[in-house]
């Protein structure tokens, strides 16, 4: 039994920054117009209350963490009000790695984060601690997890490259990436700013002011307009940009039992999936990638970590292939699965009809009660109706399903289609659901649910759906995983 | 993507015995509908005066005494009709190899949970079930949705009896 030991004070600032980072992008947006009107201050405000008790935390972490070894588990301690304790039994640790960010490089500290296998554990993550504790906690961990289970030595497991992106194809993915977030907020931003300006934007020495009329609301919309374009622009640079920094040298390898995932420019990130802990994949196709003949897949694994870095137990796990490369990528993970084999079955088409109708009600209604107050004009809206009929046509022509041995396979989505790989031996459970206004078609919605996220083929014929849940129930009951889960890739 | 057609059999299910012999369909035990009906009368006892009260608080010039009355009609309405439909929906059944449920009056559910998927199993009662002899069975599963099925309105003994059955079928190995 070893003496307690303790985060680097360094833990302060780091968590202090990582808090800051959480609220940065708002802040930003806040104080462009923090100078001038009410709404900014309150909102600066706002934020300030919000990060107290963040800083708050970040101090009782510090001061309340605490870690021991003992000869067969790993112990930490943490909690200043409700004291919590998590035991790691050595024999479960699968990884310990230490990552550093360009700041923890230069500070000399280190992020130490262990990963257990199997089930449901939460891995630990000590923020931080000085190279050399960080260094010597990890060969001490290593060497115990050696004594307690003597067969895991030795021997490098033999790994395949999976996949490796270069520069252009990081670029490319940041280009199609949909920061829809990160525009609106700048996008918002401008618009503040636009409001507050005394003057129309335009300066005299742009080539815009020969073609200026007097009108000032006219000038102002165009300078709304450059300005929109400018942050638009500066929006998908940013995007390019982080993509390429944060993806960079991405690799992805596959050991006998896990993936490994490693890049980034400045913070080098490496990361390990167990490959039992995959719960489902998915290939995401927006809308531009799908001319571009790209894909993102996404592996969902059983992360029940109540922590920072997993997001819901979805990890980017190529953030941009080749379409057809899929396939190859998936059967590195399930190598009974074959993705271009796949035979898709449409969804019933009165799910076309449904779909416009979900989208005209709403759209008829506003005409009506827009008509009814506001006079007539607003009838135009009715002219809507043709893009409401082509939605829901597109959004019936995406869903599919599939079955293959072993296998479900959901589809759906236009803009941005997705398609669900679920093994059976990860379904929990399976439902059949009916809204009323599905029953009125005679449609209702398979879901097949599993601990990381369900995959949901909307508007079957009931019949068909009743018949896929028994169907898949008898499968899932008889699937096993595969007792040697993987060959090689 | 190919005609909409009937998903073809593998040849490996062949093995696969065509249709087990279903038991048949068990249902919760009646008196749930009186535990119903009363939870939906507590609601409008307690609701219908806030109605009135906030609506005049906000002095918006509406009968409010007449729309707290016609809360209660609503609330009664609902309280006769609803809960015989909503046990007619709900039916279980233990099958060889998992647990089949419906449910759902207008938005109508039918779920599987197979017995080596379950976590672990509960029952609960609350003071008004358990002076009508009453209980809940929750059963857990690593799932996200539905990860856990509430059976509600058992016959105490039989929760209990359900519990022991699915806890002893359940579980065993690492589901994840």
């Amino acid at each position: 039994v070893t003496e307690a030991g303790r985060l680097h004070p360094l833990t302060l600032v780091f968590e202090a920054l990582r808090v800051g980072r959480t609220f940065l992008l708002p802040a930003l947006v806040g104080g462009a117009s923090a100078a001038r009107d009410d709404f900014g201050r309150m909102f600066g405000w706002f934020l300030a209350f919000l990060t107290i008790p963040a800083l708050i935390g970040a101090v009782a972490k510090y001061v309340s963490f605490r870690y021991r070894l003992n000869p067969d588990e790993f112990v930490l301690d943490s909690g200043v009000l409700s004291r919590s304790r998590r035991v790691i039994p050595l024999s479960r640790i699968q990884n310990i790695d230490l990552q550093q960010g360009a700041l923890q490089r230069l500070c000399g500290v280190a992020e130490l984060r262990v990963e257990t296998a199997g089930g449901n554990q939460t891995e630990a993550v000590l923020t931080v601690l000085s190279v050399p504790a960080a260094e010597a906690l990890r060969a001490e961990l290593l060497a115990r997890r050696r004594a307690a289970e003597p067969t895991e030595i030795a021997s490098e497991p033999e790994t395949t490259r999976l996949a490796r992106l270069g520069v252009g194809e990081l670029a490319l993915a940041g280009a199609t990436a949909n920061e829809v977030g990160l525009v609106a907020a700048l996008l918002g931003g401008a618009f503040n700013l636009v409001l507050q300006l005394p003057i129309p934007l335009p300066e005299p020495d742009l080539d815009l002011e020969p073609m200026l009329p007097e009108s000032p609301a006219l000038a102002l919309a165009v300078g709304i307009a450059v300005l929109v374009l400018v942050f638009l622009v500066l929006g998908w640079i940013f995007s390019v940009v982080s993509a390429v920094v944060r993806y960079y040298g991405f690799t992805l390898e596959r050991t006998e039992k896990e993936l490994r995932k490693q890049y980034g420019l400045l913070t080098r990130r490496q990361a390990f999936v167990p490959l039992r802990r995959i719960q489902t994949v998915r290939v995401e196709e927006s809308l531009l990638r799908r001319k571009l003949e790209r894909a993102t897949l996404t592996i969902e694994t059983a992360g029940s970590a109540p922590g920072e870095r997993q997001r819901g137990g979805a990890e980017a796990f190529v953030p941009l292939t080749r379409c057809r490369d899929v396939a190859g990528l998936i059967a590195a993970l399930f190598p009974d699965f074959d993705y271009d084999a796949l035979e898709f079955h449409p969804v019933h088409p009165r799910s076309r009809r449904r779909g416009f109708i979900r989208y005209a009600v709403p759209i008829i209604l506003a005409a009506a009660v827009l008509a009814l107050v506001r006079g007539t004009d607003w009838l135009w809206l009715v002219g809507l109706l043709p893009l409401a009929w082509l939605a829901a046509h597109l959004q019936y022509r995406h869903r599919a399903y599939a079955l293959a041995p072993g296998y479900v396979i959901a589809r759906s989505g236009f803009l941005n289609r997705i398609t669900w790989v679920v093994p059976e031996w990860k379904i929990q459970t399976l439902h059949v659901a009916q809204t009323p206004f599905q029953r009125r078609h005679g449609l209702a919605s398979l879901i097949v649910d599993t601990a990381a996220g369900q995959a949901t083929v909307m508007d079957l014929h009931q019949d068909d759906a009743a018949a896929l849940l028994t169907r898949i129930a008898e499968r899932v009951v008889h699937r096993r995983e595969p007792a040697v889960p993987a060959g090689g890739a | 993507l190919a005609e909409h057609a009937e998903p073809s059999l593998e040849a490996s299910e062949a093995s696969i015995p065509a249709i087990p012999q279903e038991p048949p369909e068990r249902r919760l035990d009646p008196r749930v509908i009186h535990l119903w009906r009363l939870g939906i009368l507590v609601r409008t006892v307690i609701l219908a005066p806030i109605v009135v009260f906030l609506g005049r608080a906000a002095a918006l010039e509406l009968p409010w005494m007449a729309i707290g009355a016609g809360v209660v009609v609503l609330g009664v309405v609902l309280a006769v009709a609803w809960p015989p439909a909503r046990y007619r929906a709900w039916a279980f059944r233990m099958r060889a190899a998992d647990l089949a449920v419906r449910y759902g009056v207008l938005w109508k559910t039918a779920s599987v949970f197979p017995y080596s998927r379950i976590q672990h199993v509960d029952t609960q009662h609350g003071p008004l079930e358990r002076s009508l002899g009453l209980a809940r069975l929750i059963v857990y599963t690593a799932g996200v949705r539905g990860a856990d099925l509430v059976i509600p309105g058992l016959a105490a003994g039989e929760a209990e009896a359900l519990r022991e059955q699915l806890a002893a079928l359940g579980g065993g190995e690492d589901a994840l």
